[in-house]
């Protein structure tokens, strides 16, 4: 069987957090205290992650069907099974298009979308075709240099001489209101989002050490998420990080050192390609593993190519522009987000109260 | 409070959505079902 690392999971959590999530300002609701937001959401996150992370405990290198089948019966699990991987496909749709638009925006401006998007599928279907083990791996030659790109955008914008930390002042300066207001959507946003992992857990090597891993690897992305929140709110200010459609990118566009580092746009696209890229094709990759156990097959390579190939036409069929997918996505999207987020805890309890009673 | 900005525009724009939302919330209240059956076989048993 194909398996992976802890090292390789660590990645592919990070990369999977970081993704789409540093193109937003999250929190941004909460302007200058969405920092605060992002702190409180990850201590709740803790809660998930403990629930994800437990299920595999009882079920040891079992895949979710298996969990489900064994847990719900075959009749209510099959459906639950239908439901969650249409919500990997609706997920992997908006990051999909949400990268293909952005990259179309800052990078491609004169190539059709649908191109942009074929070159991205194309890509990904070979690499998904070689499992799981070429994505952790490949993800593992990629997060080093992610990190490095990360860490020297924000030194860049620490030194540029426009970064002001006291845009953050006064901290709760509108009471904690619009702070709580936020909370639910970044718990379901990113955090929420780690419930793809449920399929992919039995693919690690060694069971025992995977709540670490995750909790460590999901500490890692929080640091980077609060780094880069604060250091759009200190650049840009809160209202204009909560109207920017990308405020990595004018975050960027703001450093001038010496008339050398200048232009820096690029460093924001690297990150927009990679994150995006690992973002959709764990999401894609969970969907085609779950409509694989729905079908009662073993081998996911024909799901991977058939709706592979039609992801951009489904991604360009449901949104009209980048507008109408954060509209769609950062309205209902989030809410979403938080109701297939939450129903590992009642499988939960199912297993927990399951095997008190058996005993 | 947690708003809820769903609205019917937003569901009638994205029919996917509508599908999962409700297919998910229609599924919690299943499990709910099936949770509080076993606490009470556990109960009763």
């Amino acid at each position: 069987m194909r398996q992976i690392s802890h090292i390789q999971l660590f990645a592919l959590i990070v990369t999977f957090e970081i993704g789409s999530t540093t193109l937003f300002a999250l929190g941004a609701g909460a302007k200058r205290d969405a920092w605060i937001v992002v702190l409180v959401s990850f201590v709740l996150s803790f809660i998930l992650l403990w629930v994800y992370t437990e299920i595999p405990k009882h079920y040891p290198k079992q895949n979710f069907s298996e969990i489900l089948n064994d847990c719900l019966g075959v009749i209510l699990a099959k459906p639950l099974l239908f439901l969650y991987s249409m919500y990997f496909l609706g997920q992997s749709t908006h990051n999909f298009y949400e990268f293909g638009a952005l990259i179309q925006m800052t990078a491609l401006p004169r190539t059709p979308l649908l191109v942009t998007l074929y070159l991205f599928i194309v890509v990904m279907v070979y690499i998904l075709h070689k499992g799981i083990e070429v994505l952790g791996r490949s993800i593992e030659i990629f997060l080093p240099y992610l990190f490095f790109i990360l860490l020297a955008a924000y030194f860049l914008n620490m030194i540029s001489g426009e970064f002001e930390l006291t845009n953050l002042l006064p901290i709760l300066g509108e009471g904690y209101q619009p702070v709580l207001k936020e909370i639910p959507k970044v718990v379901g946003f990113p955090f929420g989002e780690m419930v793809v992992f449920l399929v992919i857990w039995h693919y690690v090597n060694k069971q025992q050490g995977i709540r670490k891993t995750t909790y460590i690897a999901v500490t890692v992305s929080t640091f980077s998420l609060l780094i880069a929140n604060i250091v759009f709110i200190a650049v840009l200010g809160a209202e204009l990080t909560a109207s920017s459609e990308i405020p990595l990118l004018e975050t960027m566009l703001s450093v001038h050192i010496a008339m050398i580092f200048t232009n820096l746009d690029i460093i924001g696209v690297f990150i927009m390609f990679i994150g995006g890229f690992y973002k959709t094709a764990i999401h894609f990759y969970g969907f085609a593993l779950a409509f694989t156990w729905l079908m009662n097959k073993s081998n996911a390579k024909w799901v991977i190519t058939i709706f592979g190939l039609a992801l951009p036409f489904l991604s360009i069929f449901r949104f009209e522009n980048l507008d109408d997918q954060r509209w769609k996505g950062m309205e209902g999207g989030v809410y979403n987000i938080l109701v297939y987020a939450l129903l590992p805890l009642i499988i939960l309890l199912i297993i927990k109260i399951k095997q008190k009673t058996s005993k | 409070m947690i708003p809820m900005p769903i609205t019917m525009e937003l569901l009638k724009a994205d029919p996917f959505l509508g599908f999962l939302l409700f297919g998910g919330l229609a599924y919690a209240v299943i499990l709910l079902l099936v949770l509080i059956y076993y606490i009470f076989k556990g109960i009763f048993r």
